[in-house]
């Protein structure tokens, strides 16, 4: 132990000894490390703020549309329209083990909205309570989504987008508890949706929508067709295998052959959560190996300075040898000093670039690019590097260092 | 002559000290690399980007109708607009400074047949002008709808590349007949795979495009699903938006502030945001890459210290038998310039080379598309080089003025 703090004490006097180079070295590594965990918290942030956008929709859900069959099966014709009635996605939910949640959805374009004044023809959606769930929908506190007892007792309750509320009752107004007529029809607000970020939809965005309990929809329209069902996967794998099974339950049910592409329509969102992760995992691969690029960079230039100093030390080492130095006591000795000067660069290193990540954060690009974020995967895989360059760097100087001839030292 | 002996002094201190030498190059070169590496990669990527969208819309303005939410003339709000033909005229007619108006009309699930082989999709009808706006320029050997078409209503279709897969197969579809939703046409052209990163009811490779004047009279729909306009002049897309909203308040009678009752998209905003965007990112790149050079320089400068002090007793000899201070200063520079161009000449080609095996990747789909075109211009060639030259000379300016400070009797008497 009083031997470690021995050659410490002696490493450090020499690096003061040599401030210059000393500080010349350490920039390198200093700078290595920032690049490193600034390129990789980068890429970070972008692949969650992609995947915030996608999932502003849902998390592995797939809407199915009814379609035209384009085959002709058991005596039917082509081209015979299919249609969606409630019961089919609780027979789907029976049938189809992959599936985790599901949902019909009834929907309606020209039903207004009416709050005083304020008029609006926003789409209205019929849904189940399973539907929030799915489909990413939190509600703003205060509220609450529709329940159970709403879609049994057909309540006339009613769950407003925030930009609807925002237009129906005014912005800074709370609208839970009040009145407002959907198609002429008292209605009560019973909650509004938390703001997210959402960049793909289909009939509009959640934000200007309003959604009522399915069984409400049915009684007050009439309506017994759906417009789609929704429904979400256990295991995004499943997916293909899923929809599989989808076209045979249906096609017994509806008459049509299950081979037949076009008697449905589906949209799986899992396909285009496939394009965002090897998006995001090339752009961070990627990042991850310009990092590496410029550690190297340092890293060699530390060896560069400890072959240096291997060369200017030659006697000393020898002198260190002959008077009992063991080949391990002269190696230890080079690699703990290459080491001293790794630890120093990365501690530096990681403070700068937690600076410089707090300073891009600040900035007003989220949106885009995300937050740029230092998690442990990315401290973890920093060190991990720099543990390797350190290594390398200081392992072939103190080497040769340790492999000097005793007597070729002392001549030198 | 003079320019000879360095060089051949040179030569002899790399002998001597041939692993050094070839380190405090190779970071050089790894840094070379570095930067060209990044800044092509950015400059691809943001090229790719732009090229999607630009691929989807070149600068047009696309006008939905929707509600009104602000009362005006004693009508209520809530009230749905309708666009017609006659407002694609009406549009054309009093903005001077559109150069082209189109409507866009369309269907979902429209059967194309051609005999066994079916396709489903969203079938579009527009004017001709519609092949500029939103870059549907034919595959060779086909054409776009033109203006005969649209004035005899012919029945013509032009189809995206997918869709001529699934109908023909390998055959060349134009001229050949298929079934549109029963009636039959005639195909005049293909579209070949494009790339686009914003779309509206699907890619446009997975389109059918028929005339206005056709879809007209085969289904008679009054009412248009959106109007698409090309500023003669991108940037003045403000202004005909303010127009657009007067124009057309005045004829459907709603008030020109209710901006809810038209929603409006320009593409060129949204361009600029997105190349804003890319100038950070490539900014970015830049330091990042200009900063790991510059760690490879001051590994130059910091050996060359080293030099200037191996050699200090050679030094005051030079001093001595009457070279000037320059003479020194020279020889250190030289030799940091010397290492600095070797590396980042061989940095330069590596690059290079990398970059062109990158290209050799196929990339059909998805992410690579984005990420596996980098694009080597000039600009970023230019940024390398004189990075590498300012740097050469720097690192080789301090330790050479060390070096030329020596006093000549301390420097003979160094050990």
């Amino acid at each position: 132990m009083s031997h470690l703090l021995e050659t410490i004490k002696e490493i450090l006097y020499y690096l003061r000894q040599y401030k210059g180079r000393t500080f010349m070295t350490l920039f390198g590594i200093i700078w290595g490390t920032v690049s490193i965990v600034v390129l990789l918290a980068f890429g970070v942030g972008v692949h969650t703020s992609m995947s915030k956008n996608m999932h502003g929709m849902g998390e592995s859900i797939a809407i199915l549309w009814p379609g035209r069959t384009a085959l002709p099966y058991m005596g039917f014709g082509r081209d015979r329209f299919i249609s969606f009635i409630e019961e089919d996605a609780e027979l789907l939910r029976r049938e189809v083990r992959e599936i985790r949640r599901i949902s019909p959805e009834y929907s309606k374009w020209n039903a207004p909205l009416r709050f005083g004044e304020q008029i609006n023809k926003p789409n209205v959606a019929g849904v189940i309570p399973e539907y929030a769930e799915m489909r990413n929908i939190q509600t703003q506190p205060g509220g609450r989504w529709i329940d159970d007892i709403d879609l049994k007792e057909r309540k006339r309750v009613v769950f407003l987008g925030d930009e609807l509320a925002k237009f129906l009752f005014g912005e800074g107004s709370n609208p839970v508890g009040k009145y407002l007529y959907v198609a002429d029809s008292p209605f009560l607000v019973i909650g509004v949706l938390t703001h997210k970020t959402q960049n793909s939809s289909y009939s509009s965005r959640d934000q200007d929508r309003a959604f009522i309990p399915a069984s409400t929809f049915q009684s007050m329209f009439g309506a017994r067709r759906i417009e789609n069902i929704v429904y979400q996967i256990g295991n995004p794998l499943d997916s293909q295998l899923a929809q599989q099974r989808i076209y045979e339950v249906l096609g017994k049910k509806k008459g049509f052959d299950p081979k037949d592409k076009e008697a449905l329509g589906i949209w799986d969102t899992t396909e285009m959560d496939k394009f965002t992760y090897y998006f995001s995992l090339g752009f961070n691969i990627f990042m991850g190996i310009i990092g590496v690029m410029t550690l190297t960079v340092g890293g060699i230039g530390l060896a560069n300075i400890m072959y240096v100093v291997v060369q200017e030390r030659t006697a000393e080492i020898g002198v260190r040898r002959s008077v009992g130095a063991r080949r391990s006591h002269i190696m230890s000795q080079f690699l703990l000093e290459s080491f001293i000067i790794v630890l120093a660069g990365a501690v530096i290193g990681f403070l700068l670039a937690a600076l410089i990540i707090k300073g891009i954060a600040a900035m007003p690009y989220e949106e885009y690019v995300g937050d740029p974020a230092l998690n442990v995967r990315v401290a973890l895989i920093t060190v991990l590097i720099l543990g390797l360059v350190g290594m390398v760097a200081g392992w072939f100087p103190a080497r040769k260092a340790s492999r000097l001839s005793v007597i070729e030292c002392l001549r030198h | 002559m003079h320019l000879w002996m360095l060089i051949r002094e040179f030569l002899q201190d790399i002998k001597k000290q041939r692993l050094r030498a070839f380190l405090t190059t190779f970071a050089i070169t790894w840094g070379t690399l570095v930067v060209i590496l990044l800044m092509s990669f950015g400059a691809g990527l943001s090229f790719r980007m732009r090229e999607g969208l630009l691929n989807a819309a070149d600068r047009v303005i696309t006008v939905w109708p929707n509600q009104t939410t602000i009362k005006y003339q004693g009508l209520p709000i809530g009230r749905r607009i309708g666009l017609t033909e006659e407002d694609v005229e009406l549009l054309q007619q009093s903005l001077p400074m559109v150069s082209q108006v189109c409507p866009q009309q369309g269907k979902h699930g429209t059967r194309l047949r051609n005999g066994s082989r079916t396709a489903l999709t969203y079938m579009e009808a527009v004017y001709p002008n519609f092949e500029w706006m939103r870059r549907m320029y034919p595959a060779a050997g086909g054409r776009f709808l033109d203006a005969m078409d649209q004035q005899e209503k012919r029945r013509v279709v032009f189809i995206g590349s997918e869709i001529a897969r699934e109908l023909f197969g390998e055959e060349n579809p134009v001229g050949k007949g298929c079934e549109l939703d029963g009636l039959p046409f005639t195909v005049v052209g293909v579209l070949p795979k494009k790339m686009q990163t914003s779309m509206n009811n699907g890619p446009d490779d997975r389109r059918a495009v028929i005339p206005y004047s056709t879809f007209q009279s085969i289904y008679g729909w009054r009412y248009l699903n959106s109007i698409i306009l090309q500023p003669a002049n991108p940037q003045e897309g403000k202004l005909i938006k303010e127009e657009i909203y007067r124009v057309l308040g005045r004829k459907h009678r709603f008030d020109p502030k209710d901006d809810k009752a038209l929603f409006v998209w320009d593409v060129a905003e949204t361009v600029a945001i997105q190349d804003k965007i890319f100038l950070g990112l490539n900014i970015f790149m830049g330091v990042v890459g200009s900063m790991t050079l510059i760690i490879a320089g001051v590994g130059v400068a910091n050996i060359m210290y080293v030099v200037v002090k191996e050699r200090t007793r050679e030094i005051g000899i030079k001093r001595a038998v009457g070279a000037r201070r320059w003479h020194i200063m020279l020889q250190i520079i030289f030799e940091s310039l010397l290492m600095s161009t070797i590396g980042g000449l061989v940095g330069i080609l590596a690059a290079t080379g990398i970059i062109k095996a990158i290209w050799l990747i196929p990339a059909q789909d998805g992410a690579m598309q984005f990420l596996g075109r980098p694009l080597l211009s000039t600009s970023v060639m230019v940024i390398a080089v004189s990075l590498l030259a300012l740097i050469g000379l720097l690192a080789g300016f301090f330790p050479a003025r060390r070096a030329a400070h020596i006093d000549p009797v301390e420097a003979l008497r160094y050990e």
